[in-house]
């Protein structure tokens, strides 16, 4: 944390790197969450890279009560959910996910299928989507989640709550479980 | 109905728990076969969410926002230059418009007290002669 905050006074000093420091430290998660969120991955590099930029036109003025990284993901969810509304009119399928998608290294042999996880995920609602992908991707607690969404800790324990339990009814009734 | 416990798997994944709680939940759990299925159900389903990563070059993408970037300064300074022009020519011409609206009100002044045709037909030399011919004495023979 106090990295970051040595590299946002290093950039409000002039220093343009101490931004491409921030962006090379913090992007990866950017698009994963955008990822999780949009299902594309031109359209959460889209969102990742539009978070960035607003990143920058806002630094300066950043009052740093938040850490980068709360501000960074409100951002991001901000950016795909914009970017959702706009292609809403799209129907985005499986189909439409590029197949030059590069796949985490680590091994995934204990996981359920992409193609199950994306279309289970798919069927939940924005809010709940966004507060289970921080709560699985990023491990934040509920409190960091209540932050980043702006919302009370209470409502993110149910959004949480359901969010799985919608995850779960689905992957029962498709037999992925 | 399910364990009542049920419930509170997903508390005490994420722990998010009392110690006490987490405790006696976690002796339960090793004593109930529903909520170690639930427990085991929402760590796959939890660890398919974070498997679900991709990874994109960091040189590109950081390539790609500086262009979006320099791109964003260029059109935030013609957007600022339009305006500033705009600010120029609206004081260059600030007169005009004044200038416009106090001729349209001296030609229309003109125009009322100089060359109203209908006025001087009525209340004029002709309507004059009327009513000195009607006026005249003797004029009304009865």
């Amino acid at each position: 944390m106090d990295q970051d905050r040595e590299l946002i006074l290093s950039f409000r000093g002039g220093n343009e790197e101490a931004f491409d420091m921030l962006v090379k430290k913090y992007h990866s998660r950017a698009i994963n969450i955008a990822y999780s969120l949009l299902f594309n991955l031109a359209d959460a590099e889209d969102a990742a890279q539009e978070a960035f930029l607003n990143i920058y036109r806002k630094l300066m003025g950043f009052r740093m009560d938040s850490s980068f990284s709360t501000w960074l993901y409100r951002i991001v969810i901000n950016s795909s959910y914009d970017l959702m509304r706009k292609r809403k009119a799209r129907h985005i399928s499986l189909d439409d996910i590029e197949p030059k998608l590069i796949p985490a290294a680590e091994d995934k042999s204990d996981c359920l299928k992409k193609e199950a996880v994306q279309e289970a995920l798919k069927g939940l609602p924005f809010e709940y989507r966004s507060a289970i992908v921080l709560r699985e991707m990023e491990g934040l607690s509920y409190e960091g989640i209540a932050k980043i969404l702006n919302i009370n800790i209470g409502t993110v324990e149910s959004r949480i709550f359901r969010a799985r339990q919608m995850l779960k009814e689905v992957f029962l009734k498709k037999g992925v479980f | 109905m399910g364990c009542v416990y049920l419930n509170s798997i997903g508390l005490y994944l994420d722990n998010e728990m009392e110690l006490n709680e987490r405790i006696n939940l976690e002796g339960h759990i090793k004593k109930c076969p529903e909520c170690e299925a639930e427990l085991r159900l929402l760590k796959l389903a939890g660890k398919s969410i974070s498997g679900n990563k991709i990874e994109v070059d960091p040189v590109k993408f950081l390539a790609d926002l500086r262009n979006r970037i320099i791109e964003d300064k260029r059109n935030s300074r013609e957007g600022k230059a339009v305006i500033n022009d705009l600010g120029k020519w609206s004081k260059r011409f600030m007169p005009l418009p004044l200038a416009l609206a106090l001729t349209c009100w001296l030609l229309l002044l003109t125009y009322i007290n100089e060359s109203n045709p209908v006025e001087e037909y009525i209340f004029g030399e002709n309507l004059g002669d009327i009513s000195i011919l009607i006026d005249q004495p003797g004029s009304n023979s009865g």
